[in-house]
């Protein structure tokens, strides 16, 4: 299709779709600065660097403005790798057996400083305020075994310990804000009370009514956005921990 | 890797104890005629062309990444699904940026990190009515790792033929008479 053609159809499209947006405004709001993946993210943005999960390699790469792409180090290690997250300078990593916890401050030569031993499993990692919190789901994934939550204390990160392990079923993603903890799991989305990280209590298990499966959650400040197998939703969670659907795109 | 081979014997030890464990799959009837399961995907048949399209359905939909107003939605090895979110009561799917092979993707300055199986593209997105490929790092994600084997076990996959090049990633589809079992 040529270039003028679909020029044509987008700005058809954003008319039809009552689009106010114009071109002004989608530069400003796109130029400068990262944004965010979400807690299954295998590739991660931070100053001058991006950072990815591959096979059993964490890469770093020197990023310079317009189109510069530099490799400059590699960290092997014994699991396959998933997902990453930044924790005060520091990157979380889950893999199929293990959460890593390594140091960036060198960003071309990043370096394990400990890790969190579990049976093997398929596992997004989060924290907030020296708690991390790590879904373990074998649906899908690994043969059948227990399916938990692990509630990790990080604020020795040379000596990571559990704290408490709950039960859940086909866990996905997972998001700690302020005052709740949210987990895609059981085919919808609990809000957990995480203020005694030894005590998690579950306060609502809410799902979709069209039956979407969430994957993930990331939390913008305003809204959560929620990845399911149909599409895309913006959540509102109120102070008393209900969830709200704003808006969605699913397919059809 | 000392650390390997005792997974790997732990793994022995806990398959002996356990039948539901892939070990009994040697003894595995594979199935007449079609059949869901890993089809290889092998590296003379990517599409490398970046080209920005009218908004898709969603499919199989995987990961997100979010900048400002703006929502990227990987399409699973098929490209990025571009969302205007900037009213959260009615996001606007406005284009679809096919990248063959891409499955993750982070933003900084207006440029895109995204890849294409083991390639490492950046795409300048700072007009995204008007995506332009800016640089591309062959196989500079390839680990020695990955690709021997589709992402997921418990499905049938098609046996790695070498003869049509090395492996670059798995396409989750029907296949016909698969022969292997992860």
């Amino acid at each position: 299709m040529k270039r003028g053609t679909l020029y044509s159809f987008l700005i058809i499209a954003m008319i039809a779709f009552g689009c106010e947006n114009g071109d002004a405004n989608a530069e400003a709001s796109i130029t400068g600065g990262t944004g965010t993946g979400g807690s299954l993210a295998s590739f991660l943005v931070t100053g001058d660097n991006l950072y990815v999960v591959t096979g059993s390699d964490l890469k770093s790469f020197n990023l310079t403005d317009g189109d510069g792409i530099e490799h400059r180090g590699t960290l092997t290690l014994d699991s396959f790798l998933e997902t990453l997250f930044l924790y005060e300078s520091r990157l979380l990593i889950g893999s199929n057996d293990a959460v890593y916890f390594v140091d960036i401050n060198d960003p071309d030569s990043p370096r394990l400083i400990s890790e969190y031993q579990h049976f093997t499993s398929c596992d997004p990692v989060v924290a907030r305020g020296n708690i991390a919190y790590s879904t373990l789901r074998t649906t899908g994934c690994r043969w059948a075994g227990q399916e938990l939550l692990d509630v990790i204390d990080i604020s020795d990160l040379n000596n990571p310990r559990t704290i408490a392990s709950y039960g859940v079923n086909t866990p996905y993603g997972l998001t700690v804000t302020q005052d709740y903890l949210l987990v895609c799991e059981n085919g919808g989305i609990s809000v957990i009370n995480n203020s005694d990280p030894a005590n998690l209590q579950w306060l609502e298990r809410f799902t979709f009514e069209s039956g979407a499966v969430p994957f993930d959650i990331i939390n913008t400040g305003d809204v959560m956005i929620v990845t399911t197998d149909s599409g895309i939703f913006n959540i509102e969670l109120s102070e008393n921990g209900t969830l709200t659907v704003l808006g969605e795109i699913t397919a059809d | 890797m000392k650390s390997n081979l005792i997974k790997g014997l732990v793994l022995l030890l806990f398959c002996s104890v356990l039948s539901s464990c892939w070990s009994d799959d040697y003894s595995r009837e594979f199935p007449e005629g079609e059949v869901l399961g890993y089809k290889p995907i092998y590296s003379s048949s990517i599409d490398r062309n970046v080209v920005l399209e009218p908004p898709r359905t969603f499919i199989s939909p995987g990961k997100i990444y979010v900048k400002n107003d703006y929502l990227f939605l990987n399409e699973q090895l098929e490209g990025i699904h571009i969302i205007d979110n900037s009213d959260p009561t009615a996001p606007q799917n406005i284009a679809f940026l096919r990248v063959h092979g891409s499955t993750d993707m982070a933003i900084r300055n207006g440029v895109m990190y995204v890849n294409q199986f083991n390639d490492l593209l950046a795409i300048s997105i700072s007009d995204v009515n008007n995506p332009t490929l800016v640089s591309r790092e062959d196989g500079i994600l390839e680990s020695p790792s990955l690709n021997l084997t589709p992402p997921e076990f418990g499905f049938y996959f098609e046996c790695i033929d070498s003869s049509k090049g090395y492996v670059i990633g798995w396409e989750k589809t029907t296949i016909e008479n698969p022969k292997c079992y992860k």
